[in-house]
């Protein structure tokens, strides 16, 4: 259970949504068979990762090379994880379903790969739940 | 591959330039609130001439229970009051304070000043730090 004194990596988050944008974009650009396995990695990290640390692969690399190496700081924040862990779970089983979709040649794919990764960044530069404003915008009455 | 880098390279000039619209709408609305005085309907639920904070909440929000857990912090530490405001159902109050996502607090002085507006989840040591700004935050208690 969290408590409110409980802090995290901010630089190994960062990291990790970065590196996540990164090859989605790259899988983009690549193209739709060669990039399908990259959005399948991206989904089993984010997938993986959240129940068994080692295979948190870009957060691993944070922590044994390049904190350790100097090459990034490392910077503890309290913050609630409860909501990106959801996230990442919903995101990664997508990018998953994508990739499938992507490798049998199915180009619309990319548009739920497009919003996932905006809803990383989003998350990654503004530090911005989108996950729990679009639970707000259904959760509003439809007429006031 | 080219058109696809210039493709993916549109969307993601289109996303920031969304993006940072959206908030330097967001920071003018809050802006404007601030100095204003907290509406009626909300001033009535705190009670005495404390510092104090109006949180929305969610049903369903998972960040919301974080959030609450850091105010009953603040509540039983520094005496701060707190007026719990379900965003859904009460949507009138939450538009009149500019509230597009939850958890979000706003930050009052003992005269029921609006003193900060925060749009998302706040750490104990952000909202103390607000209340410490305007020089008002209660005394601890014993």
């Amino acid at each position: 259970m969290h408590t409110a004194t409980e802090t995290f990596d901010l630089t190994a988050r960062k990291f990790h949504q970065a590196v996540c944008v990164l090859l989605l974009v790259a899988a983009f650009v690549v193209g739709t068979q060669a990039g399908a396995w990259l959005v399948g990695f991206v989904g089993l990290v984010l997938l993986a990762g959240r129940f068994w640390w080692q295979a948190d692969l870009f957060r691993q690399l944070t922590w044994r090379v390049l904190e350790p190496a100097g090459i990034l700081t490392r910077r503890e924040v309290q913050e609630n994880h409860e909501t990106r862990r959801i996230a990442r779970v919903m995101g990664g089983a997508i990018l998953l379903v994508c990739a499938v979709l992507l490798a049998a040649g199915q180009s619309l794919a990319w548009i739920p790969v497009a919003l996932i990764g905006i809803m990383i960044s989003l998350d990654a530069v503004f530090n911005f739940c989108a996950l729990c404003w679009l639970t707000y915008q259904f959760a509003k009455p439809a007429i006031r | 591959m080219v058109e696809r880098a210039i493709v993916a390279l549109l969307v993601i000039v289109v996303v920031a330039g969304v993006s940072f619209f959206v908030r330097e709408i967001a920071r003018r609305r809050v802006d404007d609130l601030v100095g204003t005085d907290l509406p009626a309907a909300l001033a009535g639920r705190l009670p005495g001439r404390t510092p104090a904070i109006v949180y929305f909440y969610g049903a369903h929000c998972a960040d919301c229970r974080h959030q609450a857990v850091v105010l009953e912090q603040l509540a039983t530490g520094q005496g701060i009051a707190v007026a719990r405001v379900d965003a859904a159902s009460e949507g009138a109050l939450a538009d009149a304070l500019s509230v597009m996502t939850v958890p979000s607090t706003v930050v009052v002085d003992a005269g029921r000043r609006i003193r900060a507006v925060n749009l998302g989840f706040r750490t104990h040591a952000e909202l103390l730090a607000q209340l410490h700004d305007f020089g008002e935050a209660a005394a601890s208690v014993a």
